[in-house]
């Protein structure tokens, strides 16, 4: 695999062993992959035996995080999985889906900005007020890197759609998408877990939530889904000096 | 596959004032700390601004009016045209019909950076009344939407239109 870099935008596109061996040299230079950090000079990422400097903030993010996050997003084409570090500066490793990820440093506020456009977030017609208790191992079979089980998931959701026929049709004509985000972060002594699921049909949006009895479908709307993305974040009072210390 | 739903961080309600223009014909709710500005004599633009609180960007809401020629979709397919050209990252996040002080309307959902580099989270409610446009735009930082939400929310269904007087003399 190949390391590209370009330093005029910062922008370094890499496979997950050269991402893991350039974090390792950023924290010691001695214990990192000798062989993949040649990859990594060749291309510039790292000169005079440190990451190039436009590349700090990014790694500074994942050896600093305040919390980390993934946004998994599948359809029946495949299964994308991004990565983010989320701090003063976050850094995001975007899934090119060819073995590749795209690295950089991500200003934190515009975190959701970037959900939204991995997963494609935008306007969709309404779907009538209804629900339906869907089993957890549909949305695994959705999530899964198996194909087939991506196939079996997908008519099964169909079948789960009946109440909404648009919906049902559009998953029967290939038109669906999982995306599911999780964070996890420390705050006082625990670890803060959230997690926000949606199905995008085309032909509308039906968020996943739970209670007691499970997961169920419940029609959203992409407003809805963009205030639970902020909402999803850490506050600053989860985060900041006084949750830290207590 | 487990779900938690995100906290929310939602603040209480804070106090709200009405601000009226075009002779009492046109009225909305603000948070009453905010400040209100009127800058045409004639009230085709009022605003109302969160206190200024350091470098963080200042929540506000804007009503404007306008002369329209045609239909409301059309005259809002041009101004969302125009903020995709002109606003930094401008991302068209949802739209739909809605209900505007008893009026047929259309609601969009935006975000794009401002010059400062802040993300910014913008909703628009627009109706078409004897020709003139009415839009009320809602401004907040992205990261504070959660908080100010339902403060946004109040706003826009506040908003009362009198099809007398809402047309100048």
């Amino acid at each position: 695999m190949s390391v590209t870099f370009d330093a005029s935008t910062s922008r370094l596109r890499l496979d997950a062993d050269a991402f893991i061996t350039l974090v390792e040299y950023a924290n010691d230079p001695e214990g990192a992959c000798e062989d993949v950090v040649a990859r990594l000079r060749e291309a510039g990422a790292v000169a005079d035996g440190a990451p190039h400097p436009v590349l700090r903030n990014a790694l500074a993010a994942v050896t600093s995080s305040l919390g980390s996050l993934q946004v998994l997003v599948t359809g029946p084409d495949g299964v994308r999985l991004h990565q983010a570090w989320v701090a003063f500066v976050s850094a995001m490793l975007t899934d090119l889906a060819d073995g590749t990820y795209d690295f950089a440093a991500v200003s934190t506020e515009f975190v959701p900005t970037t959900i939204g456009r991995l997963t494609g977030l935008q306007a969709r017609p309404r779907l009538d007020p209804a629900s339906a208790v869907v089993d957890e191992s549909l949305l695994d079979d959705l999530a899964s890197n198996s194909e087939a089980a991506r196939a079996a998931g997908s008519e099964a959701l169909a079948d789960l759609l009946a109440p909404w026929p648009p919906a049902a049709a559009a998953v029967r004509a290939g038109l669906w998408q999982l995306s599911v985000v999780d964070i996890a972060f420390p705050a006082r002594d625990r670890t803060i877990v959230r997690r926000l699921a949606w199905v995008d049909v085309d032909a509308g949006l039906l968020r996943v939530e739970a209670d007691e009895h499970g997961p169920t479908l419940v029609p959203t709307t992409s407003t809805a889904v963009w205030r639970a993305i902020v909402s999803i974040l850490p506050t600053d009072a989860e985060t900041g000096p006084a949750a830290q210390s207590a | 596959m487990t779900h938690i739903h995100p906290g929310s961080g939602r603040l209480p309600l804070p106090r709200l004032t009405t601000v009226t223009t075009r002779g009492g014909s046109v009225s909305f709710d603000v948070p009453a700390d905010w400040d209100t500005i009127e800058p045409s004599p004639d009230g085709d633009v009022v605003a109302a601004v969160e206190p200024d609180q350091s470098d963080r960007f200042r929540t506000n809401v804007v009503l404007t009016f306008a002369d329209v020629q045609g239909s409301l979709a059309a005259w809002q397919h041009t101004m969302q045209r125009r903020e995709a050209q002109e606003l930094d990252g401008y991302v068209l996040l949802d739209h739909d019909e809605v209900t505007i002080g008893g009026h047929l309307g259309l609601r969009r959902l935006s975000t794009h950076s401002t010059p400062a580099h802040e993300s910014v989270t913008t909703e628009t409610w627009t109706t078409l009344v004897d020709g003139v446009g009415v839009t009320l735009t809602a401004r907040v930082g992205t990261l504070r939407l959660a908080q100010l939400a339902p403060v946004i929310d109040a706003v826009a269904a506040s908003l009362v239109l009198r099809a007398d007087g809402l047309v100048p003399a």
